[in-house]
C-alpha cells in the first residue's frame, strides 16, 4: 500500500503543526502543575465509599423539612435577593459602559437599552427559594425511589469537597447525560448540607409551562442557546455569571459539554461559559476559583430511546410540559443505580497562576481580552475537567455486556446465538481489561448475579430466554410511524431503522466504556497496520496513532498535549494484557501478543467511526470542484451512502449513521484541512480540498480495511438476530 | 584605640554650633533658632529604647492572669488600667492559639544581647580623618548593634535569637551639614561604606548589612542634627535638619505656633530624613500631604557633591524634578542633611469620630464616596472586622454603668440595626482645623455615612482607635513572646479593585497557611488613606508558630508574605504605598518600574556614587548584574 506514504507524511498531514507545538510546549510545565495540583488519590477508587442517599434514616418529609444551615461557599458571601443581583448587574461599571457604547454606536436611547437589559435579566435570572426546593425535593425523592434502585454518592469525595470550599468561589462541572442531571446535583447538595448550586440552563425549558418557573425557583438561570452578535445580551450574561462568581454565595453549576450528550460519550468541551466564569480570576477580582468536575453515571439513561432516534435523524420533539407528562411513563420502568463522584477539586490558581497578568493596567469595566496563552490554558483546563469526569465514572456491567453483544452480533454467523455462559465469560475478561485501564466497575455481588441484575434493568432492550440465549429486542417497532419530511437527515428505510434503533441504543452503552478503550484501540490498530506494512517500529506506529487520534479528536477527548503520555500508557497497558507482545527484544519495535480476542474487540470498537468517517470523506470527494455543500446536505448524502452500504452488506454497523458522528467527521476533516469551511451570508458551507481530502480518504480507507473483515454480515441477516417487540411480549 | 570620639555627656562646643549655624541667612521675618534641640531620645539610644524590640525600655504590654492588661508607663494614657475583654481573649485563643493568661509557653526576649558582635573592620585613614575633624563616633558593640537593624519581623527575630551576621563597624554622629560633607568626602577618599541612619524604624530590612562587605561600614547617625534652623511664618515653611524625629519636630515647631502635620505610625521615633528617603506617608496626609507634598527643598550630600534646588518658590519647571531622585532613594545615593518643609498653624480644634458599617464593602463604598466628593477629614481609616475585634481586647474599667451602656449599644447594633458582630467594620476619622470647619466637615461626613448604612459610634471610640496605632508595634513584640509572628505590609490600589484585593489577599494567605499546615492564623486589613484614584490598604498577618522554631517560622512567614505580595499585585495593587523597597521587596521592582526604570536607577547610581559608597544594597541588588 504505497499510497500510505511514510509515517512522517501521515503525521505531517494531520493538523496545524504549530498548534500541536504550542500544546507540546505548554505540556511539560503544566504536567508539573497538574502533578502538584491533583495528586492521585491515596488508593484506587472502591465501591464501598459510595453510599445510597435514598437509603436514609429519616423519612422524606422529615428530610426535606430539616433545618437548612448549609456550608458556605465563601465566608464573605452576602445573600442577595434576585432583585439585588439584577440591580448589581445593571449598576456594574461594565454594564454602564456597554450601554453607553451601544447607545452611541447604534443611536438608540439609553432608556430603551436599560429596559431591554432589564427584560434580559428577568428572563435570565434565577429565583432560588427554599420552600420550592424543599417541596420539589420531596417529589423527587418519591420519583427516584420509584425508578432508581439507588443514588450512590462517593462520600469520600464529599469530604474532600467540604475541605476545599470556604474561601473561594466554586464551580461544579458535572457530566451531562440526562435532564436528570439538573436536579441531581441540587438534591445531593441538599442532602449533604452544601450551599445549593445556581445552575446555568438552556432556554429550552423556559417555554415549558410551570417547569421553567420550577427550575428557576430551584436555582436555574437561563441562557439563550445562541445570541450571536447581540452585544447587550453577551454583556448581561457575562456580568450575571461574574457577579455570581465574585459574590460567591452559591456554587455555580454548568455543563462544560454544553449540552446533553446523546451518545453517552463525553462531548468536546465548550469554552464560552468557562472563559466568562474564569474572567474574574484572570482580571484579579478573586484569588482563586475551585473547579469541581463531577461524574454522574447512570445504569440506564432515561432518554435512551429518544436519543437513538435523534441520532438517526428523527427530530427531537420540542420541550413541552405535555411531552413531559407523556414521558412520565418512564416511571413504570426501572433505571437501576446512579453513581455520583465529585472529583478532586481543581485550583484555578494552580492552573493559571503563572499566566495571571502581574500588571492590571486596565480598569475593570473594559472587557478582558483573553490572551492566546490564556486561551490555550482554558482549552487544557476544559479538557482536563472532562477527563476527570471520565476517570471517575462508575461503569455498569451492562456497558461491558453491550460491547460483547455488539461484537457478537457483528461477527458471528446468525445461527450462532450468544448464551449467558459465553456472555459472562467474555464480560469477565473484558472487566479485567477495563479495570487495568483504571475503570471502576459496578459489580457488587459475584459477576454472574450482578450481570443478570444489570441485564434485567435493560430488559426492554436485551432479553435472556429460558435456555440462556441472549438477544437484542427490536424496540423500533413500537414507535409511531415517522413523517419523512420531519427527518433531520436522510429519510432512512423502515428496515434500516428496525435494526438501527436498537443497535444505536446498544452503542449508547458501548460508548460509556469508550473513554477507557479509545487510546488502546487506536494503538492496537496502528500496531497492526504498521506490522502489516512491514514496520512495527515505534515511531511508525506513533505516526499512525497520531493520524487516528487527530481524526477522532472531535469524537473523543484526545487533547493534543496528552498525545505522548496516552501513547506510552496505552502501550504499557496493552503489553500487560497480552495484546502487544511484552517480551520485547528491541524496545523500539512493537508486535502483537497472544490476546488476539481483545485485540479484535478493541479494533472492532473503531469500526462504526472509521466507516462513518470514510463515507463522509467519499461524500465530500464527490462535491465538484468550486461547489459547496451545507453541513446538512453533507450529512444527508453521507447517511444515504451509508444506508446503501448497509443494505448491500458492505457495512454492518448502524451506528455509523449517527448524525453526531457524521457531524464530528465533517468538523474533523475541516480542522485537518481536508475540507474547507466557508462562511457565506452567515451560512456555513463546506468544499473539498481535493488533494488533501484524497490523501485522508485513502488513509482512513486503509484503516477501515483492517477492521471491516472482522465483521461482515448483511442487515437482513442481522435483523434475524433480533426478536421483535411482539415476540418479546409473549 | 579609643572606641569613642566625643563622650556622650560632653555637649558640643559653642564654637562648633556657631560654625554650623553660620551658613543660615537671617532675613525677613524668619526666626532663627540655632540652639540645639533637646532630643527626646538620647544619643546612646539603647539607654532609652529596647535593644530587641519597639519603643521605650520602660514600656511593655503586660497581661496578668487576673485580667489586668496595661502598658508599663504613662506614655500612652489610653492604654492604662485596662482589663482583658474575655470574649476577645477567647477569640484570640481560638484564632491564634494565643492564651493571654498562659505564661508557661511564653518565650521572652533576652534582657541583653546574647550574640557575639564581631570585631569591627577598621580603616585607619578614615578614622584619622574623623578624629582630625573632631567628629563624634563610637565603636562600642551596643551602639553598632542598634544601627544594624530596623523593625522588620526578620530583624526582631534575628535580634532575639542572636543571629545577626554583620553590623556597622563604627557609628558617627555628624553635628551639621558640613560634618556630613566631610564624612562623605573622607569615605569616598578611603573607600568606606556609609549607611545613613535616622530613626531605625524601617520594616524593609533597609539597615541589614551585607555580610559579604569587606570594607569598613560607617553608620551615619543623623540624630544629632536635629535643629529647627528657622521657621518662616510669612511663607509657612521651616528649615529643619534631617535627624530630627517626629515628636521633637512637632514640639519644636509648636513653639512657633505651627506644626508639620506629618504623622506616620512611627512618628515618635522616625526622622525627617528617613521620611524623605523612604517616601513616607502620614496618617493625616489628607490635611497636610504626604512627605513629597510637604517638601519644598532638600540638601543632599553625595560622593559627587551636594545637590539642591536653589529655590524657595512653590513650584519650578526646570526639567525633571530631581527631588524625586532623592525621595525614595533609601540611603543608596547620599545623605539628606536639611529639609525645608511646609508648616501649618497649630489647629484650633482636634476632634475624633467613629462610625460602624455592617460590612466591609459598605465601608469601602463610603470611603470611595468621600474621596469622590473630596470631603476627607485629616485622617480617615476603615478598619475591618478582624481588627475591630482585636481592638476590643482593651476593656475600660468603667464600672457597671459603663458596661450596661456598652451592652445597650451592642444590643441596638445587633438586634435592631441588624449588624453582625462578625461582619461589621469601623471607620475612624480625625478632624483638625478651626471650630467651624471641623463642625462642617463632621456634618458632611455624617451624612455620607448614612447613605452606606453607617452608624455613629462616638468620638471616644475614634480617639481610642487613632491612638491605638502607636501601640500596635508594642503589641507585635508582645505577640512574639506568645509564639505569634506578626507583621504588616501595605499597598495602594485603584478604588474599583480595593475590596476585591482585600478579600483575595486574605483568601490567599489562608490557603497558603492551610497548605503549610498552619492551623492558627489571622489576617486583617484596613484602608488607611483615600486618594482621588484609589486607596492605601494595610494588612496585618499573624500566625502561631506551633512547633516550629523561630527561624523556621520566620522562613514560613516570609514565604507566605511573598505569595501574598504576588496576589496583591495580581489583584491590581503594587509593590508598596509607603514602606518602600529596602531589601525585602526588590524582587518586584523590575516588574513595577520596568527594566528600563531599573537601568535608569543604575545609571543615576553610577553617576552619583560610582564606587558604591552608599552600599546599603536597598532598592536594587547591584551585585546581581552590574
Amino acid at each position: 500500500m504505497s499510497s500510505n506514504g511514510s509515517p512522517s507524511q501521515i503525521a505531517e498531514g494531520t493538523e496545524q503543526a504549530e498548534d500541536r507545538q504550542k500544546a507540546a510546549n505548554a505540556a511539560p510545565q503544566l504536567q508539573d502543575v497538574l502533578r502538584h495540583t491533583c495528586p492521585s488519590p491515596a488508593g484506587p477508587r472502591v465501591l464501598s465509599t459510595f453510599r445510597n442517599i435514598l437509603d436514609r434514616d429519616s423519612c422524606d418529609l422529615v428530610w426535606v423539612t430539616k433545618e437548612w444551615r448549609p456550608q458556605q461557599v465563601t465566608l464573605h458571601a452576602r445573600t442577595r435577593t434576585t432583585a439585588k443581583i439584577r440591580q448589581d448587574v445593571i449598576s456594574s461599571p461594565k454594564m454602564q459602559h456597554t450601554i453607553e457604547q451601544l447607545s452611541s454606536q447604534n443611536e438608540v436611547p439609553k432608556e430603551a437599552l436599560w429596559r431591554e437589559l432589564n427584560d434580559i435579566l428577568i428572563e435570565m435570572g434565577h429565583t432560588q427559594t427554599m420552600p420550592v426546593v424543599r417541596w420539589f425535593g420531596y417529589v423527587l425523592s418519591k420519583i427516584m425511589r420509584k425508578i432508581y434502585s439507588g443514588v450512590f454518592v462517593n462520600e469520600e469525595s464529599i469530604a474532600r469537597l467540604r475541605a476545599s470550599i470556604g474561601n473561594n468561589p466554586v464551580i461544579f462541572m458535572p457530566s451531562h447525560r440526562s435532564y436528570a442531571d439538573f436536579l441531581l446535583m441540587s438534591y445531593v447538595c441538599f442532602h449533604y448540607n452544601i450551599m445549593l448550586p445556581v445552575i446555568a440552563a438552556g432556554m429550552d425549558f423556559v417555554s415549558m409551562w410551570g417547569v421553567g418557573r420550577l427550575l428557576r425557583d430551584s436555582g436555574a438561570f437561563f441562557i439563550r442557546r445562541s445570541f450571536g452578535n447581540d452585544k447587550l445580551y453577551w454583556a448581561a450574561f457575562s456580568e450575571y455569571v461574574q457577579t455570581l462568581i465574585t459574590a460567591g454565595e452559591n456554587p455555580i453549576e454548568f455543563f462544560v459539554e454544553g449540552t446533553r450528550s446523546r451518545t453517552a460519550k463525553s462531548l468536546c468541551p465548550k469554552l464560552g461559559l468557562l472563559s466568562v466564569a474564569l474572567e474574574p480570576y484572570l482580571t484579579g477580582q478573586v484569588s482563586d476559583i475551585v473547579v469541581v468536575p463531577i461524574n454522574i453515571s447512570y445504569d440506564r439513561t432515561l432518554e435512551e430511546t429518544l436519543y437513538s432516534y435523534e441520532l438517526l435523524g428523527v427530530p427531537k420533539p420540542k420541550e413541552s410540559t405535555s411531552g413531559l407528562f407523556k414521558a412520565l411513563n418512564v416511571l413504570d420502568e426501572q433505571y437501576g443505580r446512579i453513581h455520583i463522584d465529585f472529583t478532586e477539586p481543581i485550583s484555578v490558581n494552580k492552573f493559571f497562576g503563572d499566566l495571571r497578568s502581574p500588571k492590571l493596567m486596565r480598569p475593570l469595566h473594559l472587557p478582558h481580552q483573553i490572551t492566546p496563552d490564556e486561551s490555550t490554558r482554558i482549552i487544557w483546563l476544559a479538557n482536563y475537567v472532562v477527563r476527570q469526569q471520565q476517570k471517575n465514572a462508575v461503569i455498569s456491567l451492562f456497558s461491558l455486556a453491550a460491547v460483547v453483544i455488539t461484537h457478537h452480533v457483528l461477527t458471528k454467523p446468525r445461527n450462532q446465538l450468544l448464551n449467558m455462559h459465553q456472555l459472562t465469560r467474555q464480560v469477565a475478561s473484558l472487566k479485567s481489561a477495563a479495570e487495568s485501564f483504571g475503570a471502576l466497575i459496578d459489580c457488587r455481588d459475584n459477576l454472574e448475579v450482578s450481570l443478570q441484575n444489570a441485564l434485567h434493568i435493560h430488559k426492554s432492550l436485551i432479553v435472556t430466554s429460558k435456555d440462556g440465549q441472549v438477544q437484542v429486542k427490536n424496540v423500533a417497532a413500537a414507535q409511531a410511524p415517522i413523517d419523512p419530511a420531519k427527518m433531520k437527515g436522510h429519510s432512512l428505510q423502515d428496515k434500516t431503522l428496525q435494526v438501527g434503533v436498537p443497535m444505536v441504543m446498544l452503542q449508547h452503552y458501548v460508548n460509556q466504556t469508550l473513554h477507557l478503550f479509545i487510546c488502546p484501540a487506536i494503538v492496537s490498530l496502528s500496531v497492526q497496520q504498521s506490522i502489516n506494512q512491514g514496520s512495527g517500529m515505534k515511531d511508525d506506529v506513533f505516526a499512525r496513532y497520531l493520524f487516528l487520534r487527530t481524526l477522532l479528536s472531535h469524537e473523543f477527548i484526545l487533547h493534543k498535549a496528552w498525545e505522548t503520555m496516552d501513547f506510552e500508557q496505552s502501550i504499557q497497558q496493552l503489553q500487560k494484557l497480552g495484546v502487544l507482545d511484552e517480551s520485547l527484544h528491541d524496545s523500539m519495535k512493537l508486535s502483537l501478543g497472544s490476546n488476539s480476542h481483545l485485540h479484535q474487540i478493541l479494533c472492532q470498537l473503531l469500526l462504526p467511526f472509521l466507516a462513518g468517517y470514510s463515507s463522509a470523506c467519499s461524500t465530500m470527494l464527490e462535491v465538484p470542484a468550486g461547489k459547496t455543500v451545507s453541513l446538512n446536505e453533507a450529512l444527508k448524502s453521507t447517511q444515504a451512502r451509508l444506508e446503501k452500504l448497509l443494505l448491500s452488506a458492505q457495512l454492518n454497523h448502524h451506528y455509523s449513521l449517527s448524525l453526531d458522528l457524521l457531524t464530528a467527521a465533517v468538523n474533523s476533516l475541516s480542522s485537518m484541512g481536508a475540507v474547507i469551511k466557508n462562511k457565506e451570508n452567515g451560512k456555513v458551507l463546506y468544499s473539498p480540498n481535493s488533494n488533501r481530502l484524497r490523501q485522508v480518504t485513502q488513509i482512513v480507507g486503509d484503516f477501515l480495511q483492517l477492521v471491516a473483515p472482522i465483521c461482515r454480515k448483511s442487515q437482513d441477516e442481522q435483523a434475524r438476530l433480533f426478536i421483535t417487540q411482539a415476540k418479546a411480549r409473549l | 584605640m579609643d572606641t569613642t570620639g566625643h563622650g556622650y555627656e560632653s555637649p558640643p562646643s559653642v564654637t562648633r554650633i556657631k560654625a554650623c549655624a553660620s551658613q543660615e541667612t537671617n532675613s525677613g521675618n524668619s526666626i532663627i533658632t540655632p540652639e540645639r534641640t533637646v532630643n527626646t531620645i538620647p544619643k546612646k539610644k539603647q539607654t532609652a529604647l529596647k535593644w530587641s524590640g519597639w519603643g521605650y525600655n520602660d514600656t511593655i504590654v503586660v497581661c496578668e492572669p487576673n485580667g489586668n492588661l496595661y502598658m508599663t508607663s504613662d506614655r500612652y494614657p489610653h492604654m492604662k488600667n485596662k482589663h482583658v475583654n474575655q470574649s476577645v481573649r477567647l477569640w484570640l485563643r481560638d484564632k491564634l492559639n494565643m492564651d493571654l493568661y498562659d505564661e508557661s509557653t511564653m518565650v521572652r526576649s533576652p534582657v541583653t544581647p546574647q550574640m557575639e558582635i564581631s570585631k569591627p573592620i577598621v580603616n585607619e585613614d578614615f578614622m584619622k580623618g574623623l578624629q582630625r575633624y573632631n567628629i563624634s563616633y563610637s565603636m562600642e558593640s551596643d551602639d553598632r548593634l542598634f544601627r544594624g537593624h530596623g523593625h522588620t519581623l526578620d530583624d526582631i527575630i534575628h535580634l532575639r535569637t542572636g543571629k545577626i551576621e554583620r553590623v556597622p563597624d563604627v557609628v558617627v554622629w555628624p553635628g551639621c551639614h558640613d560634618d556630613v560633607v566631610k564624612i562623605v568626602n573622607l569615605a569616598t577618599e578611603h573607600n568606606v561604606v556609609i549607611i545613613p541612619f535616622g530613626g531605625g524604624t524601617n520594616v524593609t530590612l533597609a539597615l541589614t548589612c551585607d555580610p559579604e562587605e569587606k570594607r569598613m561600614i560607617v553608620s551615619l547617625d543623623t540624630s544629632q542634627m536635629s535643629r529647627v534652623l528657622w521657621v518662616d511664618k510669612a511663607n509657612m515653611t521651616a528649615c529643619c535638619e534631617s535627624g530630627i524625629i517626629g515628636q521633637d519636630l512637632e514640639r519644636e515647631l509648636s513653639k512657633h505656633g505651627v506644626i508639620s502635620g506629618h504623622e506616620p505610625d512611627s512618628q515618635e521615633f522616625s526622622s525627617l530624613g528617613g521620611w524623605v528617603s523612604t517616601r513616607a506617608s502620614g496618617m493625616k496626609k489628607n490635611q497636610y500631604g504626604n512627605i513629597e507634598d510637604l517638601v519644598v527643598h532638600i540638601r543632599f550630600v553625595t560622593p559627587s557633591g551636594v545637590m539642591e534646588k536653589q529655590s524657595l518658590g512653590p513650584r519650578i519647571s526646570s526639567g525633571p524634578d530631581f527631588n524625586h531622585i532623592i525621595l525614595g532613594s533609601e540611603g543608596t545615593l547620599g545623605v539628606i542633611t536639611e529639609v525645608i518643609i511646609k508648616v501649618r498653624p497649630v489647629p484650633e480644634v482636634r476632634d475624633f469620630a467613629s462610625y460602624v458599617f455592617p460590612e466591609f464593602q459598605y465601608g469601602v463604598d463610603f470611603m470611595r464616596e468621600v474621596a469622590l466628593k473630596r470631603a476627607q477629614p485629616a485622617s480617615l481609616r476603615l478598619i475591618d472586622n478582624e481588627q475591630y475585634r482585636m481592638g476590643q481586647i482593651y476593656k475600660d474599667s468603667l464600672g457597671i454603668f459603663g458596661s450596661i451602656l456598652d451592652s445597650i449599644k451592642m444590643f441596638y447594633l445587633h438586634s435592631i440595626a441588624g449588624y453582625a458582630e462578625d461582619k461589621l467594620c469601623v471607620v475612624i476619622a480625625v478632624f483638625e482645623g478651626d471650630k467651624m470647619d471641623v463642625n462642617q466637615q463632621k456634618t458632611r461626613i455624617k451624612k455620607m455615612t448614612e447613605k452606606y448604612r453607617g452608624l455613629d459610634a462616638g468620638s471616644e471610640n475614634g480617639k481610642r482607635g487613632y491612638t491605638l496605632t502607636f501601640s500596635i508595634a508594642y503589641i507585635r513584640d508582645a505577640c512574639i513572646d506568645y509564639g505569634v509572628l506578626a507583621e504588616s505590609f501595605e499597598t495602594s490600589v485603584p478604588w474599583d479593585r480595593c475590596a476585591n484585593l482585600c478579600r483575595s489577599v486574605k483568601n490567599t494567605i489562608s490557603r497558603e497557611c492551610k497548605a503549610r499546615g498552619i492551623t492558627h492564623h489571622e489576617t486583617s486589613c484596613r484602608v488607611t488613606q483615600v486618594y482621588d484614584a484609589g486607596a492605601c490598604v494595610y494588612f496585618y498577618f499573624a500566625f502561631h508558630r506551633g512547633m516550629m522554631d523561630f527561624h523556621k517560622a520566620l522562613k514560613v512567614y516570609d514565604e507566605i508574605e511573598e505569595v501574598a505580595r504576588d496576589e496583591v499585585i495580581a489583584c491590581g495593587g503594587n509593590i508598596s504605598h509607603h514602606h518602600g523597597i529596602g531589601k525585602k521587596r526588590q524582587k518586584w521592582l523590575p516588574m513595577q518600574v520596568s527594566p528600563l526604570g531599573v537601568n535608569l536607577y543604575r545609571a543615576v547610581k553610577q553617576q552619583i556614587d560610582p564606587n558604591n559608597i552608599f552600599a546599603s544594597g536597598n532598592l536594587v541588588d547591584l551585585k546581581s548584574s552590574l
